[in-house]
């Protein structure tokens, strides 16, 4: 069985965090993750999982910087983190284009900030927009855009930086299902011929088994770690539909959905 | 493709207009009253002629306009990069805040005692109220500008390593832009009423002292050529400056429907 990831050096490692969002009163003051322990390898594709409210969008904050934690740590090639900064790329469910600027100045906007001259960073903004298919949207402004190609938009943005990590909020979670399938593929494609590292938290279990080398099952009230599954699918056999009739894919499917239901009970009782 | 419906909106927007001027037209036939009270359409137009000839009307004009670009310039310089900083740090917001809603409600014209005497009759006590007028609308459109900027932008902007500097010129400001843009707007409007209103008041030249002046000698045609101009220069610079700067700007960004 060949884990792709797991014997590689740790990139993101999350300790013990805990996370509290303030409520209106001390007394609405709600814990959001309990004691996380996640590691996300050198090259891995780790997906997360769970039923609403077990901070799986919180996780990805925080890791991004936009949240401090009550307790515990995120390092990251063990510097600790502290703040948004470029090494931890994020990509939105919301797509968070900047509707003023061009499809082109949008995905260049990563090296704008960073300084760089104008020829060299569009060079290799165009670069970036033809991997993920724009190329001939570049001139465009994104309320003119789908919202799949606002997507693809938003993820070329993200690699134009490249960051060492990728975190990935439900990005497909807004996509027709059509187009979120391709969506995957291609994520999938990026990921290999890049060798990036992504962290991709979802609410559907088919996209986590279908792109995951790991899945992370979360649990709510408060949001923690319920269990850890490895995808032992080979890449050249993840390919929408073939995939869905995938005995393998079928078995780690129904397996971690079984999890999640579980979770999503147990939060009744 | 546009420029049939353009010139139709053009004429109907002209309608009221000309009702009006009709209604003045045959007024004196209808009512009576003293000719002094309302001159005669004619009357008005010969005086306009007269005043732009003598070059009375392009000096009391140019006066007005320049002290209003002067203290719109000011009152904006002060209210936008206020109204940016408070909006964007919620300590400046809690130290600001109280005085700026104390002083709204004294703004403008109230102020014309304490700057006569402070400043005595004339050009400085007018700038001074109309830099007052300015500044409260462009400081709180300023304000939910920023506001309005939905969080996940400031987010996307700030994981690209955005530095606060970066975040103002990247995001706050073209983000806040449809709001500034009315904010500039409205405070034109108020600046220049407040303008009129205190060359009036204690102007010592300009259209507002001009018209002013003119009741001395009852110079009713004077005062509405006054209006007349008020109103006119007011259409054109907001028709033709602020309606090119949206369509340049939000409306091609399509952060503004037509509805």
């Amino acid at each position: 069985m060949e884990l792709s990831g797991l014997s590689s050096p740790v990139k993101i490692a999350v300790r013990g965090l805990t996370i509290d969002y303030p409520g209106a009163a001390p007394a609405e003051r709600q814990r959001v993750l309990d004691g996380v322990d996640i590691d996300l390898h050198d090259g891995e594709f780790l997906c997360v999982v769970g039923p609403s409210g077990c901070g799986k969008s919180t996780l990805i904050s925080a890791i991004a910087g936009f949240l401090t934690p009550e307790a515990g740590s995120i390092s990251l090639d063990g510097k600790r983190v502290q703040g948004p900064g470029a090494d931890r790329g994020v990509v939105f469910q919301e797509y968070a284009l900047l509707p003023w600027r061009s499809v082109l100045d949008n995905v260049a906007l990563g090296l704008k900030i960073r300084g760089m001259r104008r020829e060299e960073r569009e060079a290799k903004a165009r670069h970036f927009l033809e991997l993920v298919g724009l190329a001939d949207v570049a001139a465009k402004y994104p309320h003119q855009l789908s919202g799949g190609m606002k997507q693809r938009a938003a993820v070329a943005r993200t690699l134009t930086s490249e960051p060492e990590i990728v975190l990935m909020d439900e990005p497909f979670a807004a996509i027709d299902a059509q187009n979120r399938l391709i969506l995957q593929e291609e994520v999938l494609r990026l990921w290999s011929t890049l060798g990036l590292t992504i962290l991709f938290v979802t609410h559907s279990v088919d996209e986590a088994v279908f792109l995951g080398d790991r899945v992370i099952v979360m649990a709510p009230h408060p949001g923690r770690v319920a269990s850890v599954v490895a995808v032992d699918i080979p890449r050249e056999r993840r390919r929408w539909p073939a995939i869905g009739s995938d005995p393998d894919f079928i078995r780690l499917r129904d397996d971690v959905l079984a999890r999640v239901r579980a979770e999503h009970g147990a939060r009744r009782q | 493709m546009t420029g049939r419906p353009k010139l139709q909106s053009a004429l109907l927007g002209l309608t009221p207009f000309v009702a009006l001027v009709l209604i003045w037209q045959v007024a004196p036939s209808v009512f009576s009253y003293p000719a002094y009270m309302l001159p005669t359409v004619s009357e008005v137009g010969r005086r306009f002629i007269e005043l732009t000839l003598n070059g009375e009307l392009a000096r009391s004009v140019g006066a007005s306009l320049l002290r209003l670009a002067a203290a719109f310039v000011v009152g904006n310089l002060i209210a936008i990069p206020l109204g940016v900083l408070l909006a964007m740090n919620a300590r400046v917001s809690r130290i600001v805040m109280p005085v700026a809603v104390f002083l709204q409600a004294v703004a403008g014209i109230a102020w014309a005692p304490l700057a006569v005497l402070w400043f005595g009759l004339g050009n400085t006590a007018v700038t001074f109220l109309v830099v007052n007028s300015v500044f409260f609308s462009s400081f709180y459109n300023a304000i939910s500008g920023v506001r309005s900027i939905p969080p996940v932008l400031w987010r996307a902007v700030r994981s690209l390593g955005a530095s606060p500097w970066q975040v103002v010129r990247e995001l706050v400001l073209p983000g806040a832009m449809v709001q500034l843009l009315l904010g500039l707007r409205t405070s034109l409007a108020l600046g220049w009423r407040a303008l009129v209103a205190a060359e009036l008041i204690i102007g010592t030249n300009g259209i507002g002292f001009l018209m002013m002046d003119a009741t001395k000698w009852y110079g009713t045609d004077t005062i509405i050529c006054g209006i007349v101009v008020i109103g006119v220069l007011w259409l054109a610079v907001d028709r033709f400056v602020f309606a090119a700067i949206e369509r340049n700007t939000v409306r091609r960004w399509g952060m503004v429907n037509d509805n």
